[in-house]
């Protein structure tokens, strides 16, 4: 809220400068975020009177002024269109720093003398424009220019927190910089005359909801004048940036600027019964509020009424049947207090944003709206020429005027802040806030909160009181830690830091994708479009249609990604990101076993973690300077292969997944033993045309938290064999579509246990291979823990393989 | 006889003259004058050597086996000696002006290059991690924080729903509920996260960002432990000299609340343009745990007490690495993500 230092000064002392001020209600837990302080206009910017001014003769633009400036007669160059004989402008003389901090020197422009300098509003720090220099009225050529002008008001936007409504006002303020300066506060006396009939003969009030309404009262004005309102009223609203309508509005804005309480002024004549009655909207009821537009109400919504239909939303806004218009003369003021909830719903339910809506949401004191309510009355007779009706109708439950006792126990201030706080200390501080400190029963306080603090109900809300008038910088730091030892790093967070970096290790760049997306994202990535409506977790109120709903697959993000580097010139992109998909519970009940559920929260969606990887296949074109990196599909596969080996998964099985779930029809599974991991394929030419993509892009997504996790368990040595190995390469020919793991399998069942290690290092096809074949050859190293190995041994191992394969229909390859 | 003898002798010198002076030669260019001296076409040696036709045969045999042992000798002494003053690396060949073949390397993302740095510091003050849901329910994200429906703090952050009860959570509060609903104290924990608020997109604001939520509840726990732990964790992160402060502030799960800011690590509190001139710059809010959230995790306000504290990843990313915008943390342009 933007605040007024003049305003502020009715009803407190203000000695310190405008910034020591916000500094100190910054560290009470009241953040200034703006001041706006007048420009300071150094003493000798002066009032200058231009004698004349005439053309320079050097320059089209410029004119040589010539200028009384108090002392003398002094020649300047102006630029400005504006300078003509006879004009009064300030004048900064030779010496002068402006707030641009440059300093005025004599000079000679364009071959003339000049001797100081014609100032425009931005030169002065006084505004922006700089369309021409300043012109002041008449006044003795020499005067400081500061005693004219800038001695405007000073401005505080402060960042008012959601708890402390009642410095929502400009009494509010100053009552806390009262009671932080330990200055007194004081509020204006409010003298009322009454005359005529009282209001409770002419008028009556009832409310059905006592809760959303716990008072409401009403005052009567007759023989109002509407009317411009006088100029002190004019400015102070001006000031804080609120347009002045007429004077009764006005007067109802600037006591809610002034107390933080709103009120509202019927046109009494307008109301077509002689009660009002607070209720419930009901369903369907309409309402066109004071901007005109028609609504419609319902049951969230509380109104005030004429007993038969809808004059205002309380709390929110009036309506416009019974607005005061010019024609006005009888007025019936409202001035109610409303439950913080009901009017947050009404306001939500009307999409009705007001001044009087925050205030009443954020809570207003249902003792001190009385004051407010007598201040408006006194203010309409004293501007609009009002004749107040005696009395005024005050339907109120009386607990809510009760005051609240929290108790404190002192012990208790000490032990939540870390430092000794006196009882002294402690009462001296709350009382400074208006808290009444009756004597302690049993050494404790039944203190008594003061009626516009609705945000203090506990011990501990107190105890911030006091740590809050004493300031945080009254604690001091310690630095203990309790147990003496750091965390040690926990299993999952070590997969997560081993991970990303093995795939660093690999060249891939780890990147950060949003959750939030637009369903079709994944249909358009070649993802069954049933599975993934069925899938995706939907936001309510959707901002754009790009965040509909939360992503069930990483695929299309990294897609993006990959797109905007290609686009972007770079020539080879591998991205990586660990992250989460969400998918409706109901959706993955019927995937048995691949979608584990992770998640406890029965209620709540699924959150699943992965890794997720895309790469463009190959440098291109290659580079003398970076080690090409493995291209093609394979070279994909090996970079999950290498991740998974270094999480202890040697033989990941591959097959094709023909299922209908998050991943297209033909992806590659890729599994431990019998759990699924995830997924890995190419994607194909029309996913890569919907991105835009020219060349091929291989994409996996890995289940993270199904891999096994680090555990921090020392792996156990195992001695290396002493003696040396024997190599021997073994060709076969072997039928189309063998797997290379079970092959592997076989032969490693064969060989015992002097068989160490089988790496394919050939495939042909062609020449020799009958169609339907293919030759493979694998390099197979033998080794014995305790001997060296003889050749015939080896042999031995190496036909024992060849005959089992043999059954298999797999044959050496000859020559 | 004699003239037998003093050619033995003779190559026995030139043989020992020779070894000492290849032993003694101090670079390559003495070692050219020595083998110039002993093994070229004019040296004593050579001529002994050519002389052998005219010698008395047994002589020959004799003279020729000892002269060339000699010249063999010098010789390997020589090649070896050479070998010496040669290059000591065998990559003296290569050529130095060629770019060298790196291998590719994957760069972390600043945001959890940042988080892992956050939370390691917290870490080595004895927090563990514990990750928690993005989906909430609006008990965990909101009332069991003393936020119920109605609260002004709900105004706070716009929320975004899936269904009534069910919230992308707003921030990593709710790990505090999961955590402490689940553990008896103390716990001391940090708790990353993605979070979610309906925001106007722009250069500091995304409608999705990560914090990091701190939380140690024990016997005995003050606001001064609060105030030291959450200093040190800042001046670890900007500077171990940078002046530190704490203002209250408002969240309702925390009481007393507290904000922290650190002095203007670029002008030094004089106020310049990322402190909006202020001379401070805010990096998180925190408190005392509010003795009702304790109350309605089953923990005795009596007998424990704990801090609790909260801060953007991007937030802290942005300040650390003079990144302006926060949408440039998502767009993953490599330009972008390969300066850190």
């Amino acid at each position: 809220m933007r605040f007024s230092l003049e305003w502020l000064r009715r009803y407190v002392d203000i000695d310190e400068s405008p910034h020591r001020l916000a500094a100190r209600l910054t560290m009470a837990g009241l953040p200034v975020d703006q001041v706006e302080a007048p420009a300071v206009i150094p003493p000798t910017v002066v009032v200058a009177k231009i004698l004349d001014a005439r053309p320079h003769p050097n320059a089209d633009r410029l004119r040589v002024c010539r200028v009384d400036a108090g002392q003398g007669e002094l020649t300047i160059v102006c630029g400005a269109p504006n300078a003509r004989t006879g004009l009064y402008s300030p004048l900064a003389t030779i010496g002068t720093t402006l707030p641009s901090g440059m300093t005025v020197k004599e000079a000679k422009i364009r071959g003339e003398k000049s001797q100081g300098m014609l100032c425009a509003e931005d030169e002065l720090g006084l505004g922006t424009d700089h369309d021409g220099i300043i012109e002041l009225e008449p006044a003795a050529p020499g005067t400081p220019v500061s005693e004219i002008l800038g001695k405007g008001d000073t401005f505080f936007e402060v960042d008012v927190p959601s708890n402390r409504g009642d410095c929502l006002s400009h009494i509010g303020l100053a009552r806390e910089i009262a009671a932080l300066t330990g200055r007194p506060f004081r509020v204006p006396a409010v003298d009322v005359s009454e005359s005529g009939k009282a209001i409770a003969s002419a008028f009556q009030v009832t409310v059905e909801n006592p809760d959303d309404c716990p008072r409401f009262t009403a005052h009567l004005i007759r023989d109002v004048t509407i009317g411009p309102s006088p100029e002190w009223l004019v400015k102070a609203l001006e000031s804080v940036g609120q347009r002045s309508i007429n004077n009764v509005v006005d007067v109802s804005n600037f006591v809610l600027l002034e107390t933080g309480q709103p009120s509202h002024a019927f046109d009494l004549d307008r109301i077509r019964t002689e009660r009002i009655h607070v209720r419930l909207a009901r369903a369907g009821e309409k309402l066109t509020t004071l901007d005109d537009v028609p609504r419609e109400l319902s049951p969230e919504v509380l109104v005030i009424t004429d007993g038969e239909r809808a004059i205002a939303a309380a709390g929110v806004m009036g309506g416009a049947d019974t607005e005061v218009h010019d024609g006005t003369t009888n007025i019936l003021l409202e001035v109610a207090c409303f439950k913080p909830e009901r009017v947050l719903r009404g306001s939500r339910r009307l999409r009705l944003e007001t001044d009087a809506a925050l205030r009443f949401r954020r809570g207003v004191d249902p003792v001190g709206l009385i004051w407010a309510a007598r201040r408006a009355v006194a203010l309409f007779a004293e501007i609009a020429g009002g004749k107040v009706a005696p009395g005024m109708i005050d339907v109120v439950n009386p607990a809510i005027l009760e005051p609240r006792t929290v108790s404190l126990r002192p012990a208790r201030v000490g032990a939540l802040l870390g430092e000794d706080v006196s009882t002294n200390d402690i009462e001296a501080r709350l009382t400074a806030f208006g808290f009444k400190m009756p004597a302690k029963t049993n050494g404790v306080w039944p203190v008594s909160v003061p009626s516009w603090r609705r945000d203090v109900t506990e011990e501990v809300d107190l105890i911030e009181e006091v740590a809050r008038h004493r300031g945080y910088d009254a604690i001091g730091e310690r630095l203990y830690n309790a147990s003496g030892v750091s965390a040690p790093i926990q299993p999952e967070e070590l997969s997560r830091q081993d991970a990303r970096q093995i795939l660093r290790g690999f060249g891939f760049d780890e990147v950060v994708t949003r959750s939030l997306t637009e369903a079709t994202q994944a249909v358009r990535a070649g993802l069954d479009e049933s599975t993934v409506n069925a899938n995706v977790v939907k936001l309510l109120e959707p901002p754009t249609r790009a965040e509909e709903g939360m992503r069930v697959t990483m695929i299309p993000d990294l897609l993006s990604v990959v797109a905007r580097n290609l686009r972007h010139g770079q020539t080879d992109v591998r991205v990586f990101e660990l992250g989460k998909t969400f998918h409706e519970r109901a959706a993955l009940a019927t995937d048995v076993g691949l979608f584990k559920n992770t998640s406890a929260d029965a209620d709540l969606p699924v959150e699943l973690t992965w890794l997720a990887l895309a790469s463009t296949g190959g440098e291109v074109p290659p580079s003398l300077e970076r080690v090409s990196r493995p291209a093609g599909f394979q070279g994909f596969k090996g970079a999950i292969e290498g991740l998974l080996h270094a999480r202890h998964i040697d033989a990941p099985k591959w097959r094709f997944y023909n299922g209908l779930r998050l991943v297209p029809e033909g992806a590659l599974e890729v599994l431990s033993g019998s759990v699924s991991l995830g997924f890995a394929w190419e994607v194909s030419a029309k996913v890569r045309e919907a991105w835009d993509i020219a060349r091929p892009v291989y994409v996996a997504q890995l289940r993270f938290d199904l891999l096994p996790e680090e555990n921090g368990k020392a792996p156990q040595y195992r001695e290396p064999s002493r003696f040396p190995a024997v190599r021997r390469d073994l060709a076969l020919v072997a039928p189309e579509g063998t797997h290379d793991a079970e092959l592997k399998g076989w032969m490693a069942s064969q060989a015992g246990a002097s068989l160490v290690s089988i790496e394919l290092f050939d495939e042909y096809r062609g020449k020799h291979i009958p169609p339907g074949r293919v030759g493979v050859g694998y390099s197979l190293t033998f080794r014995a823990m305790d001997r060296t190995l003889e050749e015939k041994e080896v042999d031995a191992a190496i036909a024992q393989i060849v005959s089992a394969l043999a059954e298999r229909g797999i044959t050496r390859r000859e020559g | 006889m004699t003239l037998k003898n003093d050619v033995l002798e003779e190559i026995a010198r030139i043989r020992d003259t020779g070894l000492r002076e290849i032993e003694e030669a101090t670079d390559a260019a003495v070692l050219e004058t020595v083998r110039i001296r002993h093994l070229a076409r004019k040296a004593p040696l050579s001529q002994i050597l050519r002389g052998l036709g005219d010698l008395d045969p047994t002589e020959r045999a004799r003279i020729g086996q000892a002269a060339n042992t000699t010249r063999r000798a010098l010789e390997d002494a020589l090649t070896e000696r050479e070998a010496g003053f040669g290059p000591r690396v065998a990559t003296a060949g290569v050529d130095p002006t060629r770019p060298g073949l790196r291998p590719a390397r994957g760069h972390a993302h600043v945001l959890t290059q940042t988080e892992d740095r956050i939370l390691s510091i917290f870490r080595g003050m004895g927090f563990a991690v514990a990750r928690s849901r993005d989906i909430e329910d609006d008990y965990h994200n909101f009332e069991a924080l003393n936020i119920p429906k109605g609260h002004s703090a709900r105004d706070m952050q716009d929320t975004f729903f899936m269904s009534e009860n069910i919230v992308l959570r707003t921030h990593t509060s709710p790990g505090q509920i999961r955590v402490m609903k689940s553990t008896p104290p103390p716990v001391r924990m940090v708790f990353p996260g993605r979070v979610y608020r309906r925001e106007t997109e722009d250069a500091s604001h995304l409608s999705e960002f990560h914090q990091v939520e701190v939380l140690y509840v024990d016997h005995g726990v003050t606001m001064k432990d609060l105030k030291g732990t959450l200093a040190y964790f800042a001046r670890s992160l900007f500077g171990s000299d940078l002046d530190v402060r704490f203002r209250p502030s408002y969240f309702p799960f925390v009481e007393p609340g507290a904000e922290m800011d650190i002095e203007c690590f670029q002008c030094r509190k004089r106020g310049c343009r990322i402190c909006k001139q202020s001379g401070w710059i805010e990096i998180l809010g925190s408190g005392m745990v509010h003795t009702w959230v304790l109350r309605e995790v089953g923990y005795d306000p009596e007998a424990v007490s704990g801090y609790a504290a909260g801060m953007g990843v991007e937030r802290i990313a942005m300040l650390r690495h003079g990144i302006t915008d926060i949408r440039l943390f998502y767009e993953n342009d490599l330009r972008f993500l390969t300066q850190f």
